[in-house]
This record gives structure tokens, C-alpha cells and sequence, in this order.
């Protein structure tokens, strides 16, 4: 160790803690400005979370099963590829699962619906009502009626809006069956959903599948079987979960697609990327702010003791222990204010994930695509960013005192010491 | 001289140039014995704080040559300098300039660590003997604050001679002083001088101070106008 890193220690703590209020309020900056950066982290995280369990609880599930040939044309729902033996499919699937999983058939097939004076296309989401509960959540979601029953149906609530249907009204579904014969049956409305996606409440709606072999003939087809994984702690385990489950079942399936959550969000997924390097931007910004209170701080502490600086390099501390007493006085600074960041962090954090917030209110009425409306907002908790933003923290508290300790150790001694 | 450990040749020191030019020291030469005890003494403005100054290596001559024991000094690094300070070399200021966070004790042991002392014990126990030897032992645990002015420079004499250095540069250490403390302190760094043979070079206005310097030398003007000898 070097001879006077002691003494060094000893007098740059002991100069932070004289002018206590200053290094308070550099520290605050750093503390404020880390704490912001944690909130923003674990919002962002929460949004991915709630964006992908959206997708997981009302659209996609965690992986599923169709034909490769239904798959490569998916955007038509072409009923002709369906899963050609549903039952023995499910069955083998079933097997491949962990513990805890669920599974259920859903049919979706295009429609038209009409209220008998106006029409309108929609998309039919055949399930089977009881076992559809243990994999999606769409049931949870009802603001009139009841879940799915034979002879009725559910309706997303824009849907419901646009024809002016409610519960106890009437409706016809028109559809084409995959030997492209055309038919219609009518039936009544048993509820109406308010969809946390847009893309859903506005054009969808869930019936039997006994109704539907009404209108697609026997037997019904089913174009999916859908896989509700057990629950991971983090986004990324469950993508990674979903994948190996969608990997081991079209390894043990030959011609089926196993569509994972993690393939289904790609794209969102590739954003989610994108706006974890938006948050570093954002802490860069917020700690360069911080950085230049350091500078400040510690050129107001130098001017105010030049003397002393020249008294210790009369007594033979060399330009290299000034620079480094200042340097040791920033980085004792930027460890106050990490700490303080990270403590204040960890309480917004936590009241985030206990609590959440109303996504609503963050957003509005704005359409935000993939991302959902109607769901609280909870945040996540992320120790790597916690590291990060405590390191981040000193790191930048030691690069903005190279500039004062330099000054520092430049001081002409003689100079220092007529300073008054 | 005899028994030389520090020596000065035709030492000369500009500050400015063109007409803001100041000669503060105008070739001086002069030597120093071990366990000297020499006041430098002479107007404001004559060049007394510069010429320790640049005994001390806090400032370096424009032209001439100081050797200490032999060696020349002029071609020495900033480090090589501050090493000579922590080994040889200790000051005190007219203005004590202790540092204000720290307490006595640890004021008195900053120059050891800054050498590398380690052995805790040893050091403190020679921080106490210093505080002893200045009449502070009392005192050890507060902070400058709380002292008055003669005690300040009391702490500084202590901690000037805690490293045991060869040479103690005093720069006009009495004259924020009254003349009752001024005389205590003069008292304590002859009897220091007299008891552990450290040599002390100090600048002073004081005549009672010049009193009881064994050599005097008197500047006017940068150059030596007199150097003379006591018994």
C-alpha cells in the first residue's frame, strides 16, 4: 500500500463530513438522479412484463401448438390446416409438459357478424370454456354477463360498442367452413369482455366449441392447443421456458409448429433492447448532471483549502497524494450518493411493485398497440441494475474529480501557502 | 564552515520580467552548519520568506545552486523534492496552518505518516513526547478551533520536529503572536535547539528574537547586507 493512503483516507473523510451540507446536497443529485434511473428501470421492465404476460394470458399463451402449414399462413386462418388428430396431439403434448402447466384447443376462424341491421367482420375464438380458464384470462375480464356457455357468446367490449349489442341481445355469425361452404347460425349475447388489447376487444369474439361444429361442421377443427407454463419470477426465464417447451415439442412432434411467446414477441422483444439502452442514455445524462456538482463541489473545497494543500506538500506529500486526496474525497461522495440513489431506488421500487400504478394513467386513452390498457403497472425488481446504477455512480463521481485533483496537484506550493 | 549541511552559491531569484520584474534574491551564498540556530532578518520586502523558501525547495533559484550535504539540488524532480522535504526539511508558518479537521494529535503525527511510518505505537507515543516537550499534552485531542494562537504554533513546532529533521524553516513564526507568547516560543525552539541539536532557520522583525539567535543575517534589498556571528 502506498505510505500515505491512510492519512489520505483520513482527511478526505473527514473534509466531506466539515462541509456535511455540501457533500449532502452533491450526493442528493447523485441519489436523485440514480433513484430516478432504478424507477424508470424497473417501469420499463414492468411495462415488458405486463406487455408479454398480456400476450401470454389473452392472445398467444406460453407456446402454441399448430401445423406448420397452418403457421406459414396464419394472417388467414386457413381452417384446412388444422391439427389434424387434436385429441392424440393434446395427449402427447400433455406428456411433454412440466408440472403445473395447462393446456386447452381454441379454433379461430374469421366471421361476420351482424346485428341484423349492420355487419361487420370479426374474429371467432372457438374454446373450451372451462378448460380455456386454466390457460388464458380472458373470462376474468367480463363487464357484463357470463363467461362462454352453449348458444352464446362473449364480446369484446369495442365490438359490443360498435354493432350496439348488450347482454341479452341477438346476433348472427356467418362463417366459411375449410370445404368453403358458407353458414350462419344466430346466437345471443352472454357477455361482453373488456379486453386489455385493442386489437381484441375491437374485433373479437369467443363461443363454444359446440356451437362452433354448429357452424364449422363435425367434427370442429381446432387450429391450436394452447401451453400455459407455470409462472417464471423474470420475463427472460419465462421466454427462455417457453422456447426450450416449443424446442422439446416440435422435436417430439413431427409437422407441428410450436409457436413460443418468446417467437410471438419477437419484435417487442428487440424493442425491449432498444429501451434498456434509452435507460443508460438516461442515466448517463442524469449523472453527468450529477458529475458536474462533484467538480463544483470539490473546486469549492480546494479553493477553500489551498493553504492545507500547501502545508501537506510542504511536509512532502507528493503531487501524485494531493491528486489522489481529492480524487478519494469524489469517489467518498459518489459512494455516499450511489447508496443513497440505490436506498431511495429500493423504497420506489418496492412501493412500485407492491402497489403498482393504473397503466391507464400513465397513457391515457392512447392506442398503444402491444401494449396493454386496463392493467396495473407493477414494477420489477432488477439487482443488475442496482449494481449498475451504484457503480455507474461512483465510477462517474472518480472521472469528474480528475479535473479538481489535477488542479489540486498543479498548485504551486509557495503559492498555496500566501493563498488567503 | 564546518560541519556544512547546506549550502547556497550565488542564488539569485526573479519574479516577472520586463518592468514587472522583481529581484528578490540578488546572489546570495551562505552555508549552514548543523544545530545552527540563525535568524534571517531584514525589511518587508528584502527577501527573507523567499530565500527559506527556496531552502525548503517550495521554490527553486532562476540561477545559482543550493547543495545539500554536497549534492546539488538543481536537477531534481518534484518528487525528488518532496521526498527531500519529508526527510530533512520541516516549516512553520506565521499562520501555524494546521489542518482544521484533524486534532492536535494527529496534526503533530502528519508529517510521520506522510514519511511511512507504521509502527502506530511508536508513532504515537513519539507524538505524545513532542506534545510533552511543547507543554500540550493536555491538549491531544483538540481540534486547532479550539486553541489559542500560541498553542496553534506550539502544535505546529511540535509537529515540525516530530520527524527528528535536520533543518526546521520558520517563517517569521512569532509575529502573530503577543510578545508574552512570542517570547515562550522563541524560549521553546532555543531549548529544542540547545537539547535535540536541530537546526533552525527562521525569518523574524522581532529584535528580541534576534536576541537570542547565534547568527544573524540580514537582508536588504535580496542580497546579504550582513552575516554575523554570536557567542
Amino acid at each position: 500500500m502506498h505510505r500515505a493512503i491512510p492519512v489520505l483516507w483520513n482527511i478526505a473523510a473527514r473534509n466531506v463530513l466539515r462541509h456535511w451540507k455540501r457533500t449532502l446536497i452533491t450526493a442528493m443529485v447523485l441519489s436523485v438522479g440514480i433513484a430516478f434511473f432504478l424507477l424508470f428501470d424497473s417501469m420499463l421492465a414492468g411495462m415488458d412484463r405486463i406487455t408479454i404476460d398480456t400476450a401470454v394470458d389473452y392472445e398467444n399463451s406460453s407456446v402454441s401448438v399448430r401445423t406448420q402449414r397452418y403457421q406459414q399462413d396464419v394472417a388467414s386462418l386457413p381452417l384446412e390446416e388444422a391439427l389434424a388428430s387434436p385429441d392424440s396431439i393434446m395427449n402427447s403434448v400433455a406428456d411433454l409438459l412440466p408440472q403445473g402447466s395447462h393446456l386447452t384447443p381454441r379454433t379461430r376462424f374469421h366471421v361476420r357478424v351482424s346485428n341484423w341491421i349492420d355487419e361487420t367482420p370479426a374474429l371467432a375464438v372457438a374454446v373450451d370454456p372451462d378448460r380455456d380458464s386454466t390457460v388464458f384470462h380472458t373470462n376474468t375480464r367480463l363487464v357484463e354477463g357470463n363467461w362462454v356457455q352453449p348458444g352464446s357468446v362473449v364480446l369484446g367490449s369495442m365490438l359490443a360498442r360498435d354493432l350496439g349489442l348488450k347482454v341479452g341481445d341477438w346476433l348472427v355469425l356467418t362463417a366459411i367452413r375449410a370445404d368453403g361452404s358458407m353458414d350462419a347460425m344466430e346466437l345471443a349475447v352472454g357477455g361482453v369482455a373488456d379486453l386489455p388489447l385493442t386489437s381484441l376487444s375491437n374485433q373479437s369474439l369467443y363461443l363454444d366449441l359446440v356451437d362452433a361444429a354448429r357452424i364449422l361442421g363435425e367434427p370442429v377443427p381446432i387450429t391450436e392447443i394452447d401451453i400455459r407454463l407455470p409462472s417464471s419470477l423474470t420475463l427472460d426465464a419465462m421466454v427462455a421456458q417457453a422456447e426450450a417447451l416449443a424446442a422439446k415439442l416440435e422435436a417430439a412432434l413431427p409437422g407441428i409448429e410450436a409457436f413460443s411467446i418468446g417467437e410471438a414477441s419477437r419484435d417487442y422483444l428487440a424493442m425491449k433492447e432498444m429501451k434498456s439502452k434509452f435507460s443508460y442514455v438516461l442515466i448517463f445524462v442524469v449523472l453527468l448532471i450529477a458529475a458536474v456538482g462533484i467538480v463544483n463541489t470539490l473546486l469549492m473545497s480546494l479553493y477553500s483549502r489551498i493553504r492545507e494543500v500547501g502545508v501537506l506538500a510542504a511536509y512532502g506529500l507528493e503531487p501524485g497524494d494531493i491528486r489522489r486526496l481529492f480524487s478519494i474525497e469524489g469517489v467518498l461522495v459518489g459512494i455516499a450518493g450511489s447508496l443513497g440513489g440505490i436506498l431511495i431506488g429500493a423504497l420506489l421500487v418496492g412501493l412500485l411493485a407492491r402497489y403498482g400504478i393504473s397503466f391507464d394513467s400513465l397513457v391515457g386513452n392512447a392506442d398503444l398497440g402491444a401494449l396493454p390498457r386496463g392493467i396495473l403497472l407493477k414494477g420489477q425488481w432488477n439487482p443488475a441494475a442496482f449494481v449498475m446504477g451504484f457503480l455507474f455512480g461512483v465510477a462517474v463521481s472518480w472521472l469528474a474529480t480528475i479535473l479538481p485533483a489535477r488542479r489540486a496537484s498543479r498548485i504551486e506550493v509557495t503559492e498555496a501557502l500566501r493563498f488567503v | 564552515m564546518a560541519d556544512s549541511i547546506l549550502s547556497l552559491h550565488a542564488i539569485t531569484k526573479v519574479y516577472g520580467s520586463g518592468e514587472q520584474k522583481v529581484v528578490a534574491l540578488d546572489n546570495v551564498t551562505a552555508s549552514f552548519a548543523r544545530g545552527e540556530f540563525t535568524a534571517v532578518v531584514g525589511p518587508s520586502g528584502s527577501g527573507k520568506t523567499t530565500l527559506l523558501n527556496i531552502i525548503g525547495c517550495l521554490d527553486s533559484p532562476t540561477s545559482g545552486t543550493i547543495a545539500w550535504e554536497g549534492s546539488p539540488m538543481s536537477s531534481m524532480t518534484r518528487a525528488a523534492l518532496a521526498a527531500y522535504r519529508r526527510e530533512h526539511v520541516a516549516f512553520i508558518f506565521q499562520t501555524y496552518n494546521l489542518i482544521p479537521v484533524l486534532d492536535v494529535v494527529e496534526n503533530v503525527e502528519l508529517p510521520l505518516i506522510i514519511a511511512g511510518a507504521r509502527d502506530k505505537p511508536a508513532l504515537r507515543r513519539k507524538v505524545l513526547d513532542m506534545l510533552a516537550l511543547v507543554g500540550l499534552s493536555d491538549k491531544a485531542h483538540r481540534r486547532p478551533a479550539e486553541l489559542s494562537g500560541g498553542q496553534e504554533q506550539r502544535v505546529a513546532i511540535a509537529r515540525a520536529l516530530v520527524k527528528d529533521p535536520t533543518i526546521v524553516l520558520a517563517d517569521e513564526p512569532t509575529a502573530n503572536l503577543d510578545s508574552r507568547t512570542a517570547h515562550e516560543i522563541v524560549m521553546l525552539m532555543r531549548e529544542i535547539n540547545q537539547k535535540l541539536g536541530t537546526t533552525f532557520l527562521f525569518s523574524t522583525h522581532d529584535p528580541r528574537m534576534m536576541e537570542h539567535a547565534r547568527r544573524v543575517i540580514t537582508l536588504m534589498d535580496g542580497r546579504i547586507a550582513a552575516d554575523e556571528g554570536r557567542s
